[in-house]
């Protein structure tokens, strides 16, 4: 739930990076923490295991910007992935604006990857929020693995589309990051919906920013 | 529902808030009142600058908060009303309001 305070003039807003355990979620997040200048991001707070898996949160807040005069604070959660701590998971989904689900490109972790964003749809439904409908953009991470499954077969299994419903949203609409693709399409006389997605090596940053900045644009866009 | 609502408020609102806070730091007999909503944001802050980091404070009460209501609800009770921690020199309380917002209000030591 954003807040928007015009005494201060700021917007803030709450990103969620979803996913299953030990995909890179908390990397995600300490690349983006160790780039980003110590005068635009906050503390990070993270609620780890002790050996260091997360088990409620991470926390990162940081400042993206000024738009029409109103600077954009985004808090960053991720939550613990393994599925033993569905209750925090789901106590962290409350209020999102935007998510980001980290999967993991690795063949091994398919299924997991599976259950993790089925679980996240649950987990949103029962907040009455619709995934299909709010700022949502996939990663698919560890790229470099040479086990990684390619990237057809994880949109597959993971964003194989959605039925797009609202006619003003019936339109051919091309993937600004992949060329030759597009969000929206017709399949089969039935129109089609898809999440974004961007490649990622988090461990080595590549691919963070892409990412954040896809989410980012799409929650202010719902704002504007 | 699509996704969570989102809220706004004016110079006036911010004023309203920051009176009834200014009203309960009084009240409460605390140096410091933070305002914070159930999704961690912090929405205002009366009394002695805080020394710690707020934001991180209050994305931590709220996360605090909720697994508390949730600890509530698994041994049969609605919500716990109020929570107190105190420390060696500093403690603080925190009770949610309506369902929907929380202040925590930070007490020094012999003060609670």
């Amino acid at each position: 739930m954003s807040m928007i305070n015009y005494a201060s003039r700021e917007i803030n807003c709450k990103l969620v990076y979803y996913g299953p355990g030990l995909g890179g979620k908390t990397t995600n997040l300490e690349h983006i923490y160790g780039k980003v200048s110590p005068n635009t991001r906050g503390k990070m707070i993270s609620l780890a295991t002790e050996t260091e898996r997360t088990l409620f949160f991470d926390f990162l807040p940081v400042d993206l910007g000024t738009i029409r005069g109103f600077k954009t604070r985004f808090h960053l959660y991720t939550v613990p992935g393994q599925v033993y701590y569905n209750a925090s998971r789901k106590l962290i989904l409350k209020g999102v604006d935007g998510i980001v689900f980290v999967a993991d490109s690795q063949i091994e972790r398919m299924e997991a990857n599976v259950e993790s964003m089925q679980n996240l749809y649950d987990n949103m439904a029962e907040y009455g929020y619709d995934l299909t409908k709010i700022p949502f953009v996939i990663q698919y991470n560890k790229r470099d693995l040479p086990n990684a499954a390619p990237v057809k077969d994880l949109q597959a299994s993971l964003n194989p589309g959605w039925p797009v419903e609202d006619a003003t949203r019936q339109k051919q609409t091309p993937d600004p990051a992949h060329a030759g693709e597009s969000l929206v399409e017709k399949v089969g006389g039935e129109w089609v919906g898809r999440a974004p997605y961007h490649e990622a090596v988090a461990v080595r940053g590549d691919g963070v920013f892409d990412t954040l900045k896809a989410v980012s644009k799409s929650v202010l866009k719902t704002l504007s | 529902m699509a996704g969570a609502a989102s809220w706004s408020f004016n110079e006036n609102d911010f004023k309203q808030i920051q009176t009834h806070l200014q009203a309960f730091l009084r009240d409460s007999n605390a140096r410091c009142a933070l305002l914070v909503d159930r999704n961690g944001q912090l929405v205002a802050t009366v009394g002695d600058t805080p020394k710690f980091d707020p934001t991180a404070f209050a994305s931590l009460t709220a996360a605090d908060f909720s697994a508390n209501d949730q600890l509530a609800k698994m041994i049969g009770e609605a919500e716990f009303a109020s929570l107190v921690h105190q420390g060696e020199r500093e403690g603080g309380g925190r009770g949610g309001r309506g369902g929907r917002a929380k202040g925590p209000a930070r007490r020094g030591r012999g003060r609670n």
